[in-house]
């Protein structure tokens, strides 16, 4: 069956990216620890969530009609209500609290973290779809759909070159179950590759929001319009501050995509085969759509 | 002396973007995995290329925004089935009659070629009886636009750039060997620049017959710089080790055609490092 016909009939349930959840690549602790696992891990999940969102507002232009008290009170509902309703938010929880107690849950954690990113990049794909969708119906230029989903396929990239790694380290963890210095040592190891790139993809997730944010508040006229399907229009915007955004967006991706490479050279060397069901983006869309 | 510490690659344009021809594409995917670590890129390579898969990607995605839609409700279509697959032949064939006046369209061919071949699986694929809406579509076909996008862009990144400045004094040395092309001069002079300052061999890969690999004798004997294609730069590279280092090899040379004594002040002026 082709990618079209899994389409759904209706585009007004894509929407575009708009909260940061800083529930994927937070250094996943995977340091030996021995607490007990966080029983409230979503509760206070919630609120870290929002105060993190609420810095990425402070940190954007509002435009005059918006108060940044009413908006601030407006996104923490909206947050607090998407974050209900999605499953990731509670399958990233869960993971948090496998990785705070590591050793007892790395059975668990490798049986749910590969299938949790493959739900995340399906998440990434409706973006980039939205992101598509938003150019299509503005007055935007290119350069605003390629930054965009340039920095969101980016972000694809990352979770596979991240899989891949820990895949890698999965194999040593068993292997040296029982050597408790060794383990902590291939803990430590892992939390220092990760914590760099973490800070550098928060950092970039927290830019294309603002963007959005950016955009999408200058555009709605009251806060029941914010989010809402609409038509962009660039005369509406600060062009020099908006722009200036987009670079530095532009700037951050390609400094994380170099990062990257270190990594791991091959994954970027060679270009994904057309073939490959399991990188077409649209396929991915639709498998999320319709689950 | 191992390959490792004597040669390296400077890879042109042509290496990392795609190639029309498939065996093409087969040996610099098979050389950049043999090779890949003794790759770099100047920087002139990278801004060309980035640029070109920039305003190729901003250009495709306007014919599509900007031309596309309107095509399709002249044909009266707002929804697309299995059937309406030769709507996009007309709309691609007229873009492919506007590349012909562009100046370096290879990219711009190889963009619009993937955007129909998507667009017209995609339409064959649509169930019999079922309809998409022509905006989901263009949406959908903005999002592949992007994929392609940047999984072309992503071997670029793979390599390591090297940060060149090419001096103008080696600049006129490459036109000199009857290189023409203003950007090749500079991919060139940066890979002769890099090879003098370091005093290790380059060798310059490339695809290029027609503004490059036609000098390549030239630019051997009276620049040192090594040009040839992905087949043959393994075996470029395995030769160069057996040979003394760039400067030391220069020095040898005795006596020195009126051109190379040239080049060699060049190299002395422009980099302080004396060849003659």
């Amino acid at each position: 069956m082709g990618v079209l016909s899994m389409l759904p009939s209706n585009l007004g349930v894509i929407s575009a990216e708009k909260i940061f959840r800083n529930d994927v690549f937070k250094p996943v602790s995977l340091g030996f620890l021995t607490q007990k696992p966080d029983i409230q891990i979503e509760e206070t999940d919630i609120a870290s969530v929002v105060e993190d969102n609420i810095r990425i507002l402070d940190s954007i232009r509002l435009p005059s009609h918006f108060d940044r008290e009413t908006l601030a009170n407006f996104l923490e509902r909206i947050i607090k209500e998407d974050l209900e309703k999605d499953p990731l938010h509670k399958q990233s929880a869960e993971l948090n609290k496998y990785a705070k107690d590591f050793r007892n849950h790395m059975r668990q954690y490798f049986d749910r973290i590969f299938d949790f990113h493959e739900k995340l990049k399906g998440d990434i794909s409706k973006y980039v779809f939205a992101t598509s969708n938003i150019f299509l119906k503005s007055d935007f230029p290119p350069s605003f759909a390629r930054t965009l989903t340039f920095s969101l396929l980016t972000e694809c990239r990352f979770i596979d070159i991240y899989d891949l790694t820990i895949r890698r380290e999965h194999l040593a963890l068993i292997t040296n179950y029982n050597d408790l210095k060794k383990f902590k040592r291939l803990c430590d190891a892992h939390n220092r590759w990760v914590e760099p790139f973490d800070s550098a993809i928060n950092k970039i997730i927290e830019t294309r929001i603002g963007l959005i944010w950016y955009a999408d508040f200058t555009h709605s006229k009251t806060l029941e319009e914010i989010f809402k399907p609409k038509a962009f229009k660039k005369s509406l915007l600060d062009e020099e501050y908006f722009f200036g955004m987009l670079v530095d967006l532009q700037r951050q991706t390609d400094q994380f995509r170099r990062a990257l490479t270190t990594l791991s050279k091959e994954t970027f060397a060679i270009s994904p085969s057309r073939e490959d069901p399991t990188v077409d983006m649209l396929c991915s869309i639709m498998e999320t759509m319709g689950s | 002396m191992s390959i490792e510490k004597s040669a390296y690659f400077f890879l042109d344009i042509c290496i990392l973007l795609p190639q029309t021809l498939n065996i093409s594409a087969k040996l610099c995917e098979d050389f950049l995995k043999k090779a890949g670590r003794l790759c770099y890129i100047s920087s002139s390579v990278y801004l060309r290329a980035s640029k070109m898969l920039d305003d190729t990607y901003d250009w495709v995605l306007k014919e599509i925004q900007e031309s596309l839609y309107p095509y399709l409700q002249k044909h009266r279509i707002d929804r697309l089935t299995c059937r309406d697959a030769r709507v996009f032949e007309g709309f691609f064939n007229e873009r492919r009659r506007q590349l012909k006046t562009f100046k370096s369209p290879a990219m711009y061919y190889e963009m619009v070629g993937r955007m129909e071949h998507w667009a017209v699986t995609q339409i064959h694929s649509i169930e019999l009886g079922r309809e998409i809406e022509a905006e989901m579509f263009l949406t959908a076909l903005l999002s592949e636009l992007s994929r392609v996008y940047e999984s072309l862009k992503a071997p670029l990144d793979a390599i390591e750039v090297k940060n060149i400045t090419p001096k103008e004094e080696i600049k006129s040395q490459v036109i000199l060997q009857g290189v023409h092309k203003f950007e090749d001069i500079d991919h060139l002079a940066s890979a002769i620049q890099f090879q003098f300052t370091n005093n290790v061999w380059v060798v310059f890969v490339t695809f290029d017959e027609k503004h490059i690999l036609s000098h390549q004798r030239r630019l051997l004997d009276v620049c040192a710089l090594h040009c040839c294609k992905p087949d043959y730069a393994m075996d470029y590279a395995r030769d160069i080790s057996r040979e003394k280092t760039p400067i030391q090899y220069y020095l040898s040379i005795s006596p020195k055609s009126s051109q190379q004594e040239i080049f060699a002040k060049a190299i002395e002026s422009s980099l302080h490092v004396s060849i003659k």
